[in-house]
Parts: C-alpha cells; structure tokens; sequence
C-alpha cells in the first residue's frame, strides 16, 4: 500500500498537494511548542495589538498571542477531527459491511436506518445532541459520531454487495470459509482504499462540525481550537473592527486543512477507479 | 489540473471578499488601551441637556426611533418580558408609582407625591385628579388598592403579605407595612418597577401571564400602545395628549428590536433608528471604535453604578479563608480587567465593591492593589505551599488546590465572563493557584442554579449587578446569605448582616448613607467580594437631528424624562 501511495504520490499533483497541505497541518500541530512563540493561555498585558514582530498575528482581546493560539489550535482542531473521523469511519464501514455481506433482513433494516439517517440535518441534530452531552471534546465527538456514519455505511454497503457477488468470495464460501474470515481477509482487504477515502473526508467534515460547533459557542470554552478562535474574534467584535489578523488565519487553517483532506482522497479515487477497471 | 487550482483560488479569493463585506468600515485601528489608572478616562459625566433657546417653543420630535435587543413579543402590563416590559421601566406606557432621576433618587411617577409616615411604616400616595387610563376611565385610589392587593395576591409578591391597604379619598390611599419593615426601603427598592394596574381589567384576570385580551396593553403612562409588526419586530406607540405631567415632546416612539448589539450599532449609525436602549445591557465596549469618530454619533458613556465582580463563596474551602482571599484580591490585575471590560474608560475600584455614582459611596476606601508577590507571602504565611513540586500550591493540609471558577450564566454576557475567568485563572496561576473553569454552569442553566442559589457550593463567582439593582443596595445584596431570597451570597458575618439590615431599616437618605458606608467598611475588611473595575456604561445615540438628551449614569438617554425634554433641532 505504501509503495501504492508513493506511485500516486509521484504522479498525481492534487494527491501531492494534498499530502504536503497535512503534513503541514500535522507538523504545526506536533510541534507547536516548538512553533509557537507563547503560551496560548498567557496574558501578555497588550490587548487588541495589530500585528508586529513581536506578535505576528497580533493578540486578542484580552492579550493572548494570536499565532500562538492558531498553532495550538491545531492541535485540538486535528485530534477532534481525527479521533470522530476513526469513530465514525469504524461505525459507518461496520455497518455497511454487515449489510452488504449478509443482504435480506439484516440489510434492510440498516438500509432503512441508514436512509433515516442521511435524511435527518446533521447541524441541527449535532447541535442538538452536544446540548445534551457533557461539553468538552468527548461529548462533541460522540455527537459528530451518532450524526455522520450514514455516508460511509452506505458506499461501503454498495462495495460490499459487488465484491461478495465475485467469484472466488463465492467459492470460499461454498467451501465452508467462515463469515469472519471472508470479511476480514477478502473483503476488507478490497475496500481499504475506499475506507480511507471515508475517513479522509471524515476528518475535513468532522473539523468543520467542530470549528461550526465551537463558532457557535457550544465547544469547550476551556479548548483552543480555531473555531473557539473564531467564535471569540465574532462575539468579541474583531469582524466588526476588521481585526481580520484575529479572523482570517483561523479561516485560512480550516479551509487549507479542508482542501488537504478533500486532495488525498484523489488517491482513493483513483484507486477505487483501478478497482472497478 | 491548472482550471482545479484556479477554481480553488477563485472559491478562496470569493470567501476573502465576503469576509471583509462583512466588517463595519475600513480598519479603524482599535483603541489604544490605558495603560495606568491616571491615564483612564474617569467616568463621563452625565451629559446636562442643553436648553432650547428661550425665544423658540422646543420642536417636537414627530418619530423617536429605539433600537433595543429585547424582542418584541410581550405585551401585557402585569410583566415585565420583551421591549415593552423593559421601556416601562422608563414611565412609558405604564405609569409607575416612582421613577429614578438621574441623581438615583426615587421621584413620582405617574403619581403626583407620596409621603412615608414618621415610623416609617406608611406610604400615602396622592394621585393627580386628570390622571386617565388609555381607554379614557379616570385613575384613582381605588386602583391604587387594587394594584397593591393584586401584587400581594396574584403576583404573589411576599413583601407585601402583611400590607394593611387604606383608602383615603378617591385620590389618595395608604399601604401600611408591619412593624420592623421600612417604607422607605420599599420606596427605594420599588422604584422604576412598581406599575399602577387598572381595576377594571384586571380584577376579573387570574392567569396575567396568558390573558391575550387587547386591554392588556392599557396603562395611564405617557404613551399609548398603537400597533407591533412581530415580523418587522417593530412597535409603535403615540404620545397620550394633554399628560398631566406636562407638554410631551416626543409625538411618537417606535421600538425596534434587533438580534444583537453589532445590528443596533449598524442600525445607528445608518440612521435607522436614534438611539439604544437595552435594559441593564451597555453596548460593549469592543464596539466603541466602529462609532469612534462618527460625528453624527454619540458614544452616550456615563459612569456606571453597576458593576463586575468575584463573590467568594463561604460554605467551601479555601475561598471562607480570609488570607486566601485576601492573596486572589492582591493577585488581580485591575487594569487588565477594566481594559477586558470597559475599553479605555475605567477606573481602579476601591475595597468597598460599590462603585463610584452609587448613593452612599465610600470614597475614604483604599485602591485595590496588583501585587502578585504579596499575594504570595499572603499564600506562603497561611500555608499555602507547593508541597510535592509540581508548581502548584497544595492547602494548608498538604492537599491538591483546585479552584472553581463559576461564571454567572448569562448567554448575552457569556464571552465576556469567559474573557473574565480567563484572566482569572492566569493572575492565580502567576501566583501558583490552580483554577478550573465551572463550564457546567456557563453552558446550563440548571448546572448553575445548582452550583450557585440557595447557599451555593462556588468557591470564585463572577457575578453582575446591574444598574437597576445599583442604584438600591445593589451588590451587597448579592454577598449576603439570605437563602429565603434565592440570591447567590454565602456570607452571615454578624457585623456584615448589622449593616446590611441597618441599610434596609433606614428610613432617609441620610442614615441610608451612612449605613451604606458602614456595609462598605465590613466589606473592606472582609473581603467577601470584589470588584474588577468601576466603569462606564455605553448607550450610543444621534445627534444630527435631535437635541436635549439627558444621559442618565448606567442607563442612558431613554430614561423617564426623554418624552419631556428632547426635540428636535
């Protein structure tokens, strides 16, 4: 598969872009102690500064580096996205996958589980159950779990059903191979890449539902992420005063991270294009 | 692949554009914050209004336009929700027994006087024989009966079950209260809330709350009810001819609601509405610099008699330990707060928490003082030490110190708290206390009703008091534990509840005063509370086209006298 990646890598420009935009994102985020030039938390006694060599991205209202909050913001930002996406991907393919190996009563009962799912706005209802949950990062992913899984299980059902139909999973299955064991070495080994294609933008949409949860205050207060950020430069008048250094970067971050995420899954793409070829 | 990245740019550079459409005006540079207490501003004096020409009648103002972010959705005399509840605080369509004047002393209201009785005891309030409902039927005592009989009865208010009600003549009636209560005290603390009922509306009504009838808008104030358009969110009332009070100048007033602050400002300043009002809710100070140089714009700063402040709780530990408190007090960075709060125009408060325009004020008070390395030899001498060396102080038993800090739960102010505790948290940490931020109670209701009514469990409450409440007790009132009250306070130090009842007891301005000073005196000693900054209050208005604003401090120019004094230039 690495070798796989690194084909693509050397070929397909998006893929390349993609791959150099994360590793970007991720270094940020590994080493911002190292990067950032503060503690987030520390007062520094000037608030509303425009930007300067001493503060590149200015500081806040209340006098906290903004390029040392936007570093370690990365931190929150990617584990929440990479720790709901892994939820969400394990449920969605689970799912999919037990449907489309068994068929009949079991397929379709998630098929209509599923649909129910996708039909329901996943905002409002992420919104909802965050309103209940315990706030933090725990409750958020729980909530980005329970309302994004609907998509993967449904490309990995229809996968599922055309691989099961192959000859030689039929043959292993005549001659008595356990269900596990199908799954498990035929199966899952053929839609891998379709699944890390999910989770790859599993991680972009569960990002934005932070950074949109935590814009609208419902994140942890205590968290530094971009979109606690953002809700702060909002509701503290930094858009109004067209403070954009305290805006923008966060902006800047989430939708770069986005592109990054939504690039790599050419590879998937491609990949999956090679399969059906 | 080349027409993929343009499209890509193109999306980002389309974003970018409408991110700065979004912003108020090219990039006024914020404000240069204060950098010592001399250098802030002192609080704004009222602004006096300037008198017509003597020659020329005053113009009257044909359409006087509010913005206000309370919705408008209410309308029912008996409560106070929505934009119409809240503009009766200002003698609007109701008529209120007392208003405050911009001194903080009670004045008649709709009522012509009233006299409280030697004891103490009793309130005779005289009526003015040309006092009218707005359906034409005359005011008189008996309403006043009525009125007082359906707040102890229906409104169910506690203060008042032991009343004895006297009729006096059609034109006057006296409400007695029991031995030990003071009227004065109920004068002062009614003031600006206490509306007259109409008998003849609402003596058959049991639920007010859900009586819908089209009387209940009926009051005897200075302006009718006309008509509210819920989806424009805009209300219209019309000035009552020939008032008993005198020659009203404003002819007609609109109310329009707006969704925030930001709105209102905007609204401002593209002349669609004259000027803000939002009860007990100042605009914030980080919108100051989008009408900063406006000059058809008037920031409307008054000192403010509300105020922030921490509330330190009394049934936990370490916060009921005198030295303890005494450190977070000497470990606050005032300036910081007063910049976090009020921008530029602030001052450092003094020990008493009471702020600056309050009635009974005690200016004899010392500064309080940033000194983190005091706090720490506070800290040190009670014990407080980092035993197992992890930076962080254990209590004086050796054990982990991890201090609460509860924001008061309020959406509109929820980020400013925030700000608040996070300045909090980084004082106690330079002084090696560890905090915790009470998120529970910033983001549920019930989590904070919990955590802080009724003999709460907060160890550092950051607390409010609002203008209106100011201006009578006001923030000793949320210090002291009267469980019966449901306040949030937690502290019974008998010299603390002595000067409290002496100040509920007092029966004139004079021992009011005094007692006040004394409260201010224990609370300095004590230090149960205190406060972050003595401020300014912010209600912008225009000035291009209408004159002869009063700027009342806390509450801003739509105030009682406003229908009375502005007009139009």
């Amino acid at each position: 598969m690495i070798k796989n990646i690194w084909k693509e890598f050397r070929k397909n420009r998006a893929f390349r872009l993609g791959v150099i935009l994360l590793l970007f994102f991720i270094s940020m985020a590994v080493l911002a102690p190292v990067i950032a030039p503060y503690d987030p938390e520390a007062l520094l006694g000037m608030p509303n500064q425009r930007p300067s060599a001493a503060h590149w991205l200015g500081t806040n209202d209340i006098g906290q580096d903004i390029f040392s909050e936007l570093v370690y913001g990365s931190r929150i930002s990617l584990k929440v996205g990479i720790v709901a996406a892994l939820a969400v991907t394990t449920l969605g393919s689970t799912i999919g996958m037990v449907a489309g190996y068994y068929k009949g009563v079991v397929d379709k009962v998630f098929t209509v589980l599923t649909n129910v799912a996708m039909t329901i706005p996943s905002l409002p209802l992420t919104i909802l159950l965050v309103g209940f949950l315990k706030t933090g990062m725990l409750g958020m992913v729980v909530a980005i779990c329970i309302t994004a899984w609907a998509g993967t299980a449904r490309v990995v059902r229809a996968k599922v059903l055309q691989i099961r139909e192959l000859p030689y999973i039929q043959i292993e299955k005549l001659m008595g191979v356990s269900d596990f064991k199908v799954l498990f070495k035929h199966i899952v080994p053929n839609i891998a890449d379709i699944v890390m294609t999910r989770c790859a933008l599993s991680v972009g949409g569960a990002m934005m539902t932070e950074t949109s949860l935590s814009f609208l205050g419902l994140g942890s207060f205590t968290q530094k992420s971009w979109g606690n950020i953002l809700h702060f430069a909002f509701y503290r008048n930094g858009v109004i005063n067209n403070m954009w250094w305290w805006y923008l970067p966060p902006i800047l971050c989430i939708s770069g991270c986005m592109l990054g995420f939504v690039l790599v899954t050419h590879y998937g793409r491609s990949r999956s294009q090679l399969i059906k070829g | 692949m080349k027409k993929t990245y343009l499209n890509v740019l193109a999306l980002l550079l389309a974003a970018l554009m409408i991110l700065s459409g979004c912003s108020a005006k090219p990039a006024p540079a914020p404000s240069e914050p204060a950098t010592t207490p001399a250098e802030a501003s002192t609080p704004a004096e009222s602004t006096p209004a300037p008198e017509p020409a003597e020659s020329t009648e005053p113009k009257h103002v044909e359409v006087l336009r509010i913005g206000t972010t309370s919705t408008n959705d209410t309308f029912n005399l008996t409560t106070q929700g929505g934009s119409f509840g809240v503009m009766n605080y200002n003698s609007f369509v109701a008529g209120l027994f007392w208003e405050r004047d911009e001194f903080g002393k009670p004045q008649p209201g709709a009522i012509k006087d009233y006299s409280i009785s030697d004891d103490n005891l009793s309130i005779t309030i005289y009526l003015p024989e040309n006092l009218y409902w707005h359906d034409g039927k005359q005011v008189t005592s008996d309403d006043i009966i009525f009125t007082f009989e359906y707040a102890r009865d229906v409104l169910l208010s506690s203060r008042l079950k032991d009343i004895v009600l006297t009729r006096d003549g059609d034109y006057q009636a006296t409400i007695t209260f029991p031995e030990g209560d003071s009227a004065f005290a109920y004068v002062n603390g009614q003031t600006s809330w206490l509306k007259i009922y109409p008998k003849h509306i609402w003596e058959n009504v049991a639920d007010n709350k859900e009586y819908m009838g089209e009387d209940r808008v009926i009051g005897c104030g200075p302006y009718r009810f006309v008509s509210v358009d819920e989806d424009a969110q805009l209300a219209t009332y019309e000035a009552v001819e020939n008032y008993w009070k005198g020659e009203i100048l404003v002819d007609k007033v609109t109310v329009k609601s707006y969704a925030s602050q930001e709105a209102q400002i905007m609204a401002l300043r593209n002349n669609e509405i004259d000027a803000i009002y939002n009860y007990s809710g100042p605009i914030s100070a980080t919108l100051f610099p989008t009408l900063e140089g406006d000059p058809n714009c008037d920031l409307g700063i008054s000192p403010d008699p509300g105020n922030y402040m921490i509330m330190f709780g009394y049934n936990e530990a370490p916060t009921n330990d005198y030295p303890f408190r005494k450190a977070v007090t000497l470990a606050l960075d005032y300036d910081l707060f007063g910049q976090t709060i009020y921008g530029k125009y602030y001052n450092i408060p003094t020990k008493g928490v009471i702020p600056t325009p309050n009635m009974g004020y005690n200016s004899s008070l010392p500064e309080m003082t940033y000194d983190p390395e005091a706090a720490k030899a506070v800290l040190e001498e009670a014990g407080y030490v980092d035993v197992d060396g992890d930076g962080y102080r254990e209590d004086p038993q050796g054990q982990p110190l991890n201090v609460l800090i509860t924001p008061q739960n309020n959406k509109s102010r929820a980020e400013l708290l925030t700000r608040i505790a996070a300045v909090i948290a980084d004082n106690l940490d330079k002084i090696g206390v560890k905090t915790t931020l009470d998120e529970e109670s910033l983001t549920s209701r019930e989590a904070w009703s919990a955590r802080s009514e009724n003999g709460g469990t907060y160890q550092i409450y950051i607390g409010y008091c609002t203008s209106g409440i100011a201006s009578y007790i006001g923030a000793p009132m949320y210090i002291v534990n009267y469980t019966e009250t449901g306040w949030w306070g937690t502290w019974q130090d008998p010299a603390y509840m002595d000067a409290y009842n002496k100040v509920r007891a007092s029966s004139s301005f004079e021992e009011y005063e005094a007692s006040m000073l004394e409260l201010q005196e224990v609370i300095a000693e004590q230090l149960p509370a205190v406060s972050f900054a003595f401020g300014t209050s912010s209600f912008p208005y225009r000035t291009d086209k209408l004159d002869g604003w009063i700027n009342f401090p806390g509450w801003g120019v739509i105030n009682p006298k406003t229908w009375y004094t502005t007009y139009s230039k």
